[in-house]
């Protein structure tokens, strides 16, 4: 395995100096400007009765088309609704918002993972996975 | 390395900086040196790279047979002895249990992360493939 750190560095095989470089990629990543809008745009979110309301119609009525899928039988009523609601979801401000910024947000924590798997010569996340 | 205030937003140069010190401290430890030197050693054994090439070979062999022919008895034999055959290997007993023991620290350092961050870092960083 060609891993510059390792051929370059003496090992330091202290468990605590791990968990500070964890707390200190977690503090970074946590005062980002990326994590705060995301949280700022999810706070919104969640205390704005009109877009939850949307989001919680949405979801039902997702459910409700998957049920008469099984069943052969969507009705054009049922799809006709969902189009509706899907726009009306797509065009809500603080909707729009929250997806913009958790997509920005994802986004710098893949860059994270790219960083630290070329690093490490291995797929971090996928090592992390249960 | 950049510096800010707590006040601040961190730049994501010094989040990614953060990432470069985290992965030098991972690599530092004896989890990974050992999953390193296992790895290593096991590339290194010409018995049980022969093994593994043979296992590999089989299995393409059956791949490509099996829309033309059932897969016979002795073939499945063949492979479960092979597998067998690697599983007994020194480097290969040594490699499985230094990978396990890094899989381990890494899952704890991702639990961490995903709890911290409030999302599931490994679930988020998945590339390809659309499902499970």
């Amino acid at each position: 395995m060609d891993n510059p750190i390792l051929q370059n560095d003496t090992p330091q095989t202290n468990v605590n100096f791990l968990s500070e470089a964890l707390q200190n990629l977690i503090d970074h990543l946590t005062h980002s400007e990326a994590f705060i809008r995301f949280r700022n745009a999810e706070q919104a979110l969640m205390n704005d009765s009109t877009a939850l309301d949307l989001l919680n119609q949405l979801a039902r009525l997702q459910q409700t088309l998957k049920t008469q899928q099984r069943n052969n039988q969507p009705t054009e009523e049922t799809l006709g609704h969902l189009r509706q609601l899907q726009l009306q979801v797509a065009e809500h401000p603080l909707i729009q918002d929250y997806e913009y910024s958790r997509e920005t947000y994802i986004a710098l924590v893949r860059q994270v993972n790219q960083q630290i798997s070329q690093l490490i010569g291995l797929d971090f996340a996928a090592l992390t996975r249960r | 390395m950049e510096s800010y205030n707590e006040l601040e937003l961190a730049p994501a140069s010094v989040v990614l900086e953060s990432a470069r010190q985290y992965a030098e401290a991972f690599t530092n430890t004896p989890q990974y040196q050992n999953f390193v030197k296992a790895y290593n050693a096991f590339l290194e054994d010409d018995l049980a790279q022969g093994i593994l090439n043979q296992l590999r070979q089989k299995q393409e062999q059956m791949h490509n047979q099996r829309l033309s022919a059932p897969i016979s008895e002795e073939d499945q034999a063949e492979v479960k002895r092979l597998h067998q055959a690697l599983y007994e290997q020194a480097t290969v007993k040594v490699y499985l249990a230094a990978q396990n023991e890094l899989v381990t620290l890494a899952q704890e350092q991702g639990d961490a992360l995903s709890e911290a961050l409030g999302l599931d870092f490994a679930a988020i960083c998945r590339t390809g493939g659309c499902c499970g």
